[in-house]
């Protein structure tokens, strides 16, 4: 009797201690996976314009490019890679690609690592205008030796001539991505539009993902500035990543808060045109 | 505005000045011939067409405004009768003042009265005076005629080369610039005085 | 008190139980726990890896271009070996190198064995190359892999696909009224202002503006006594200064190689800079061979020297490949075929001389006597009474002793005497005789009379047009006594059909229309009929020909130049409507604080950068073409003002939208490397 009581006392005692460490690790957890989530989206904001094409634009939540140095939106290039070759939608090498032209023949190498354009990608051209065409259709065309081919429309005609025959008109890939805070409550969530389009609508949900709920202004900081650094443009973004509050990350076994803060400040520095040395 | 004197060019500068002195009489007596030279400097702000806006000096000659630019790394003076520049680091100076002749003296042909006329400021107490050629032209600016003499001497066992050289301008004036220096000098105040006169101009000419 | 057997056993099986429950827990914990380490740490090793990724392309766009600098086009076994072996550097330990490779790539990013050319859409060579880096490490959770590449492009760029490159600073400080519509870049600063208000300068929506140094709306650096003065505005520029103004990777040298070959604190004076374009070889030090290979002289397929006042009756010979006579010497090269009659020709479009009175002194020796006294001081003993004595006793004894004596006395003395001096006196006198003198034009902001050599393009034109092999290049150089000689292209309104580059290491002068069609009255030319933003540069029917003019300084003399009035002031010297076709590439000279003969010591300007010498207002000065200003003048370096120098035309200047394509004679193309696109797998 005394022994089966001994016993009980000390399977209860372990038991205690054992849900207490339970109650106390899936709150760290949780708090943990929460927070690294909320972090996790700014950091690959920061990845994505570090290797974008050009550099950060900032737009207002409506996409409308925004007129100061502040803003509660970016948008940004996501670099897709490339050479694309650019000819005429007829493919012949010697045929002029007109003003205006919607219609073009891409020829690209899956060997160096070229994969196709999808609807939606844009280029961004070497010609003396830089030109930048968003694709609207895609169609296989083929092989021409190694050479992958398709013909793609695009939205916009192109603004100048260009002589394939002549030089080479090459294109890189990228499409375009937008980050932007919408206040929600005392909080701000993070909208990531992951293929912007023109004919995109900002404000329609089926656009945009919700990446994180939890998100604060480091004081009273704009999300977005936009500074001249060296010579260069780069814009910060500063903001206290909150654990996220999404539901699938709350804590409900005692009821304890679970919300920390992280402040977080990411320079959006474009690497393909890296800054001088100071020195 | 007295000039500055050193005490290696206190020799040079009377012998300067002593020559300076003897055409002031006959100047005094030609004036109401020849027109005016006033060597007294004036200023003017002028507005550029393009680039930076500059101040002008200039004296007037003929009625007419000529410019010039102030020599660099050198102490300027003047008065009506004339400049005196004095090289810094240099041992010599550059003195420009009205001739004793007009433009209607041919120089060409009346070369050895004007010989005679330079000869005058040579020092006395010279020593192992040496004359050289005539030089036609020795300020080839601007279209001017000019026609210069070099003479070199010792005194007080100092080589020194000096030289006087009458110039006519384009207003119809001539002035006569007289370098006097240490043989070892002479090259580079030369040089200057060359520098100098070749900057006039005649603004609204 | 003892337990039963059963009791035991259960107790047993309760203990165990509860241990394993509590190790299941206790690992569910772990795993949980340990699941967030494990995206942590990998998070954090992608990051790092990424990093010494870029670090690892960055040092390989390093080597590689200084390899394509030093050694030329390099191919996959000469990259490769850059990054490989001992020249890979090291990494942090716990990282590893998958694969490091530098490959040349074509068009469509295949790898190829060899540099691959391809021409962008201002038809200049590029060569891409590139760059990629694999690098793992392990961790916690195993294995992290990153692959990054990088594009590295050798741009071979002509210095005429724009409308000005300058290689030092780019100024335009209070212009008169101006619109830019052609790229402009400067390897330096840009100082870009106006004074009158923005819209006084504009820089039309295809203008853009790179800079490699800084860009601001100030006056030049140093410039401290004149550039205090009123307001600087910045210029206007139509699609925004963000969109046109960018700073940019330095475009250099005058060809693949030569940049990284420049040192000027060498005693090698054939490597000191950009320059070197316009000189001959200096004799007796080495050429470094991408500097030679650049050189217009060793590329002209004519070398015509002058050597003083040109004779055209004294014969020409043949030697050592140069038909040489009357102080000229006419030179065939580089496949250029020449006959003797041809060379002839070539001689009557030079000329230099012309007969002027010129005042030489005849000297005539005069003796002449005078007495002059001559000393002779002379040591002189004479003999001397002196007087002396004293009294002795006293009383009546008193008595004097004379002591008187005579003395030698010595002294000195003047036996000299009036002697008959004979001294040798110049009695002579200017006697005018007429010489055959080299020709002179006098250059206001020189401040010198310049020794000129007329070439009359018009009578060499068809001469070039019959010349097997020509390329187009004439280099044209003054070997007479003056340091400051300068060459005059004239009558230049007809180029020969493959074009003209006419290069020399002296000043040129420009005399009226060039390269328009004019042949006798510049008013044929509607730009000069009628002066208008979009008239017509040419005569209707001429088409330009590729041209270039390049010297130590170009002078833009109107069609109403007149040599009589060059010494005149400068109202004497009025322009008229004059316009040409060509690219200009020449010296520059840097802003200063201040500058000698009381100028402001401000360079003048892109707008000055052809030079004029006339009262121009009223007058329009057309360009079209381009503008180059490559290296610092050495010979003309007479400061900027405008005073009695120039007024200042109306310019209506262009870029030449056929130059993004042309070649043009004998112009070599500036390098730049360039990072290109980064990309991660």
């Amino acid at each position: 009797m005394v022994s089966i009581a001994l016993v009980s006392s000390v399977g209860l005692m372990i038991f205690s201690v054992l849900t207490s460490t339970l109650k106390l690790s899936s709150q760290n957890v949780v708090t943990n996976v929460s927070n690294y989530r909320a972090r996790q989206v700014l950091d690959r904001l920061g990845e994505l314009a570090r290797y974008a094409q050009d550099t950060p634009v900032l737009i207002n939540p409506d996409g409308a490019l925004a007129t100061g140095t502040t803003s509660d939106g970016v948008l940004l290039k996501n670099s897709l890679g490339g050479p694309y070759v650019f000819k005429n939608s007829n493919g012949q090498t010697d045929t002029e690609i007109q003003t205006g032209a919607t219609s073009f023949m891409v020829e690209f190498s899956a060997a160096a690592g070229v994969a196709a354009p999808k609807q939606g990608d844009c280029f961004s051209l070497a010609l003396s205008t830089g030109p930048e065409l968003e694709v609207a259709t895609v169609t296989a065309a083929g092989n021409v030796g190694s050479l992958s081919r398709v013909v793609i429309t695009t939205t916009q005609g192109i603004p100048e001539g260009a002589k394939p025959g002549s030089y080479t008109v090459t294109g890189y890939r990228y499409r375009k991505e937008a980050y932007v805070f919408v206040q929600s409550g005392n909080y701000w969530s993070l909208r990531r539009y992951p293929k912007v389009t023109s004919a995109m609508n900002y404000t329609n949900s089926a656009s945009y993902i919700v990446m994180s709920a939890g998100f604060q202004k480091l004081g009273t900081q704009p999300w977005f500035t936009k500074v001249t650094d060296n010579g260069t443009q780069a814009i910060w973004l500063r903001a206290v990543a909150r654990s996220s509050n999404r539901s699938e990350y709350a804590e409900k076994i005692s009821g304890r808060n679970t919300l920390t803060t992280m402040p977080v400040q990411i320079k959006l520095w474009n690497y393909n045109a890296p800054p001088p040395p100071t020195s | 505005m007295r000039p500055h004197l050193w005490s290696s060019q206190v020799t040079i500068l009377a012998a300067g000045l002593l020559a300076l002195a003897g055409p002031i009489h006959e100047i005094a007596a030609q004036n109401a011939q020849r027109p005016e030279i006033a060597f007294t400097v004036h200023r003017l702000n002028e507005p550029n067409v393009e680039g930076p806006d500059v101040e002008r000096t200039y004296f007037l000659a003929a009625g007419k405004r000529i410019v010039f630019g102030q020599p660099k790394d050198c102490h300027f003076t003047f008065n009506d009768a004339g400049f005196l520049i004095l090289p810094t680091g240099l041992d010599g100076e550059i003195q420009v003042s009205r001739s004793t002749f007009t433009p209607e003296s041919d120089l060409a042909e009346n070369a050895l009265k004007y010989r005679e006329s330079a000869a005058k400021g040579t020092p006395k107490g010279a020593t192992q005076l040496e004359v050289q050629q005539p030089v036609m032209n020795p300020y080839p600016y601007n279209g001017w005629k000019s026609l210069g003499f070099v003479w070199t001497y010792a005194l007080s066992g100092r080589p020194m080369t000096r030289t006087v050289n009458y110039i006519n301008l384009e207003v119809g004036v001539q002035v006569v610039v007289t370098t006097l220096a240490a043989k070892n000098d002479a090259e580079a105040v030369n040089k200057i005085a060359r520098q100098f006169m070749s900057g006039w101009w005649v603004m609204g000419g | 008190m003892k337990t039963s057997n059963n009791e035991s056993g259960s107790i047993l099986l309760a203990v165990l139980f509860m241990i394993l429950v509590a190790m299941a827990v206790v690992s569910a914990a772990h795993l949980a726990t340990s699941g967030q380490s494990i995206l942590t740490s990998r998070s954090a090793d992608i990051d790092a890896l990424s990093t010494t990724g870029e670090g690892l392309l960055d040092y390989a766009f390093g080597k590689w271009k200084v390899a394509m600098d030093n050694d030329g086009l390099q191919n996959a076994t000469a990259t490769n070996a850059l990054v490989s072996g001992s020249n890979r550097p090291a990494v942090p330990a716990r990282m590893q190198v998958v694969d490091l490779s530098i490959n040349p790539v074509d068009a469509n990013g295949d790898i190829s064995t060899e540099a691959v050319k391809t021409y962008d859409y201002k038809m200049s060579f590029v060569y891409t190359y590139r760059a990629s880096v694999t690098l793992r490490s392990t961790g916690v959770g195993g294995e992290r892999k990153v692959t990054l590449r990088r594009s590295l492009v050798y741009t071979s760029v002509p210095p005429t696909r724009g409308m000005f490159f300058s290689e030092g600073n780019f100024e335009l400080y209070k212009p008169a009224t101006m619109v830019i519509g052609g790229d402009v870049h400067t390897n330096a600063d840009a100082h870009i202002s106006t004074g009158t208000s923005s819209s006084n300068l504009t820089f039309l929506a295809n203008s853009k503006v790179t800079y490699v140094g800084s860009y601001d709306n100030a006056a030049p650096a140093g410039a401290t006594n004149w550039s205090s003065s009123g307001t600087n505005y910045p210029p206007t520029y139509a699609a925004g200064l963000s969109s046109q103004v960018k700073k940019v990777p330095e475009i250099s040298g005058i060809g693949l190689g030569t940049a990284s070959e420049y040192d000027t604190t060498d005693s090698n004076p054939n490597n000191d800079g950009n320059r070197e374009l316009i000189e001959p070889p200096v004799a007796g030090h080495e050429d470094p061979t991408s500097i030679a290979a650049s050189r217009i002289y060793n590329n002209a397929g004519l070398l015509i020297n002058v050597s003083g006042p040109i004779n055209s009756s004294m014969p020409l010979t043949l030697s050592n490949g140069a038909y040489t006579g009357g102080n000229i010497s006419i030179k065939a090269q580089n496949g250029t075929s020449l006959s003797a009659a041809q060379a002839a020709t070539i001689r009557s479009a030079v000329t230099n001389a012309n007969v002027t009175q010129v005042q030489t002194w005849v000297p005539k020796l005069v003796q002449v006597s005078q007495q002059v006294w001559v000393p002779n001081w002379v040591q002189v003993s004479q003999q001397v009474w002196v007087s002396s004595g004293y009294y002795t006793g006293s009383g009546k004894k008193r008595h004097w002793v004379d002591t008187s004596r005579w003395e030698t006395q010595t002294s000195m003395v003047d036996q000299g005497s009036y002697q008959t001096q004979t001294t040798t006196v110049d009695q002579g006198q200017y006697v005018p005789t007429n010489q055959y003198v080299q020709k002179t034009i006098y250059d206001k902001r020189e401040l010198q009379n310049i020794p000129i050599t007329d070439l009359n393009v018009g009578t060499i034109t068809p001469a070039l047009n019959t010349l097997n092999g020509f390329n187009g290049i004439i280099y044209m150089d003054d070997s007479g006594p003056s340091d400051q000689a300068a060459i005059r292209v004239t009558n230049g309104g007809v180029l020969p059909t493959d074009g003209l580059t006419i290069a020399t290491e002296g000043g040129l002068y420009v005399k009226g229309d060039y390269n328009t069609g004019t042949t006798t009255n510049p008013n044929s030319v509607p730009s000069n009929n009628n002066p208008s933003p979009n008239a017509s540069t040419t005569v209707s029917g001429y088409t330009t020909k590729s041209a270039a003019l390049v010297a130590d300084a170009i002078m833009v003399l109107s069609n109403n130049w007149s040599d009589s009035n060059s010494s005149s002031g400068v109202s004497s010297r009025a322009a008229s409507n004059t316009t040409l076709n060509t690219a200009l590439i020449s010296g520059y000279l840097s802003s200063v604080s201040g500058g000698s003969n009381g100028r402001s010591g401000y360079s003048g300007g892109m707008n000055n950068f052809p030079r004029f010498l006339e009262t121009w207002s009223g007058d329009s000065m057309t360009f079209s073409g381009a503008f180059v200003s490559l290296y610092q003048s050495k010979r003309f370096t007479g400061a900027w003002d405008t005073g009695d120098i120039y007024v200042p035309p109306t310019r209506y200047w262009y870029f030449d939208t056929l130059l993004l394509t042309r070649v043009l004679p004998g112009i070599p193309a500036t390098g730049g490397f360039v990072r290109g696109q980064l990309s991660r797998l």
